[in-house]
């Protein structure tokens, strides 16, 4: 069965003023259930005002959130055991253990008796702590903080988590770590709105991408749809041990490729961005006794597109 | 959920150990020092303090001396020893040398002699009893006279204490006890002050208010959870103060119990609303509240009934004192106000919290 979209999260025209200041300037975005999206901007964008709204944690300025078909309003509380939210503070209680975080939050969530118990269990198990389930978060590393941080929001088995910015200053095996547990989520069927100014984490995660700055929406889609977005050509570097045995006449003659030049030891190539001729060019040196020392096939990231739409790094 | 909230509370309460200090050892050490110090301003069992008078008497062989021979043999009189001397000389060696001793020379008359240094209370004991003793012989000799029936009296009929209004009077540190954990419930305004202050800290009450938990339930659950310790502080302290100055809780458990928890109640909330108005006031704010409510409803030392009247902590006081140590009716009223007022404060409280964007 394919899910429609209202059974995930549709955000509709989001505003939130700051007195004259606005701080989130109507965003739209929405995700599948099963999904992830990846809400990709720099510092101060306005990601974790957008979050506070959709979770009811500020009120909006105006807009609309509907989430699994329903609208989430402030007195629509019920809505709520069905997201979980780990906010980008770590948000523990420093004299509860690990375990008693989590079944507190569990509680608050409505689960009693064994379910909470199995909940707890299994939070704790999805994020590889329940090893240290008695100790307190104040013996824990940082890294440990943020999957705690983590397993508090997992905790009622939620169909939709909001992450924001949840590896923020940890090492990276703990960074790991939490994109594994967020991959497992999604083959789980959990939707994932992922807010991070790390592209890395984005473009690993992502199905949709939101970039956002200023408050503003700047683009969205797929990886794919916002590479192109900005170019509509790729470069690829190859080495080659005899630079003269090259002809570079069959090669233009491959669908996709536009330019070829020997330079040096290096044969350049320009491609269409949707076509992937590599493969075929391979083969075609190969046939021509060429020896492959190299190939180089740089990728345009999200910063790159970042720059592109905004004139400025992602980290600035 | 409300049950969940309160258990967090109540556990963290219980973990944090500077609670320890400050409601446990804090009133305990002050009940003891100011008790040792101010020893015997609060006694009135005088009763206990007075050294018993040893009364020697000398008869002759006259009608009078022989019946008073034979009523002191039989009087049971608190604190005086009543001893026959035949020799005259030996008594008043023995009155000269001796301290608490004295002498009643009975034939036609009576002669009373004492060692230096009898207090007012053992000469009043020891003049009283004896006018009390010639009282009864003027009424024997008058029966004897006109050969008529004895009218039987008994000595504890010839004074009466009224033990209808009065337990055993307070001593010092009982007074203490009950005045420091008054003092210590007015501290309780310094965990409201601070109720959402650690958990706005460590971020975790925004993350409360993502669940579904409403504002007014983790609001009144948040104060229920430390309302339940203050109870548990009270009920500690009662049987510290039990053990350690035999304080009669037991007289009127329940009662003292309630009024207490009203004013823990009321100045829990008090710091509550300092904290929701504002913070860094509200701290200034709370500590002369404190100590002018200390003063006046008589934490530090005793204060008229005029004064106690403009503080909670008197509003209670007068009523636990009577309780406790007297056989007057329950008077509610302070416990009343002590928890009207808290409720109507919460119900500000409740309304602030829930027209602000922000907790």
């Amino acid at each position: 069965m394919t899910a429609s979209l209202t059974d995930g999260l549709v955000v509709k025209g989001l505003t939130k003023r700051f007195g004259t200041k606005v701080a989130v300037d109507d965003v739209s975005f929405d995700i599948a259930p099963g999904k992830i999206l990846g809400l990709l901007g720099p510092n101060g964008a306005g990601k974790t005002t957008t979050i506070s709204m959709i979770t009811g944690l500020l009120n909006k300025t105006s807009g609309s959130v509907t989430l699994f078909g329903e609208p989430l309003t402030p007195t629509n509380t019920a809505i709520r055991r069905r997201f979980g939210v780990v906010p980008q503070d770590l948000a523990l209680f420093d004299d509860l253990s690990a375990a008693e975080n989590v079944r507190y939050f569990g509680g608050l969530y409505g689960l009693r008796g064994p379910a909470l118990k199995n909940g707890v269990d299994r939070a704790l198990a999805v994020v590889g702590l329940s090893e240290h389930q008695n100790q307190r978060p104040a013996t824990f590393s940082g890294g440990m903080q943020r999957r705690l941080n983590i397993a508090m929001a997992l905790v009622h088995q939620p169909e939709l988590i909001f992450m924001d910015e949840p590896t923020v200053g940890i090492d990276p095996q703990s960074r790991n770590y939490i994109l594994t547990a967020i991959e497992k989520m999604r083959s789980q069927g959990m939707t994932v709105v992922y807010t991070s100014h790390y592209m890395e984490e984005v473009e690993r995660l992502a199905d949709k991408i939101v970039i956002i700055d200023h408050g503003k929406v700047i683009v969205q889609g797929t990886e794919a749809e916002l590479v192109n977005l900005v170019t509509t050509t790729k470069q690829v570097s190859i080495t080659v041990a005899e630079p003269k045995l090259v002809n570079v006449a069959p090669l233009l003659a491959i669908a996709g490729v536009q330019q070829a030049t020997v330079q040096g030891q290096e044969l350049q190539l320009v491609t269409a961005v949707e076509s992937n001729p590599l493969n075929q060019v391979l083969m075609t040196l190969i046939d021509q006794g060429v020896t492959v020392d190299q190939v180089d096939q740089p990728q345009i990231d999200l910063e790159t597109v970042f720059l592109n739409l905004t004139g400025r790094n992602l980290r600035d | 959920m409300i049950g969940t909230i309160i258990k967090r509370v109540f556990v963290q309460d219980l973990r944090n150990r500077s609670n320890y200090v400050y409601f446990l050892i804090l009133p305990v050490s002050l009940m003891v020092i100011l008790g040792l110090v101010l020893q015997g301003t609060f006694a009135t069992q005088l009763d206990s303090k007075v050294a018993p008078v040893h009364v020697q008497y000398v008869v002759d062989h006259s009608q009078q001396a022989q019946l008073f021979d034979k009523m002191v043999k039989h009087a049971d009189i608190a604190h005086l020893d009543f001893k026959s001397q035949r020799d005259l000389a030996r008594a008043k060696h023995v009155v000269r040398t001796q301290s608490n001793t004295a002498i009643v020379q009975f034939g036609t008359t009576a002669t009373v002699q004492t060692s230096k240094g009898l207090n007012d209370y053992q000469t009043i004991l020891l003049k009283s009893s004896l006018a009390a003793i010639f009282r009864q012989m003027g009424l024997v000799q008058t029966a004897i006279h006109y050969r008529g029936k004895l009218a039987t009296v008994s000595t504890k009929k010839l004074v009466k204490v009224n033990h209808v209004q009065a337990h055993q009077s307070a001593t010092s540190f009982q007074y203490y006890a009950l005045a420091m954990m008054g003092m210590f419930m007015l501290y309780f305004s310094e965990v409201g002050l601070d109720m959402f202050g650690k958990a706005r800290r460590q971020k975790t009450l925004a993350r409360e208010l993502l669940t579904p938990v409403t504002r007014g339930k983790l609001l009144n659950a948040t104060v229920g959870g430390h309302l339940l310790f203050g109870m548990l502080v009270i009920g500690v302290l009662m049987g510290i103060t039990t053990g350690l100055f035999k304080m009669p809780w037991s007289r009127a458990l329940g009662f003292t119990l309630i009024n207490f928890s009203g004013l823990m109640a009321l100045f829990l909330i008090i710091g509550l609303l300092m904290d929701t108005i504002n913070s860094r006031v509200g701290s200034g704010i709370v500590q002369i509240v404190i100590q002018l409510v200390a003063f006046l409803g008589g934490g530090y030392f005793p204060t008229s009934s005029t004064m106690m009247q403009f503080s909670p902590l008197g509003w209670i006081m007068g009523p636990m004192r009577s309780a406790l140590w007297t056989t007057s009716s329950l008077d509610w009223s302070g416990a009343a106000l002590n928890f009207g007022l808290a409720f109507g404060l919460l119900i500000l409280v409740n309304w602030i919290i829930r027209r602000r964007e922000v907790f």
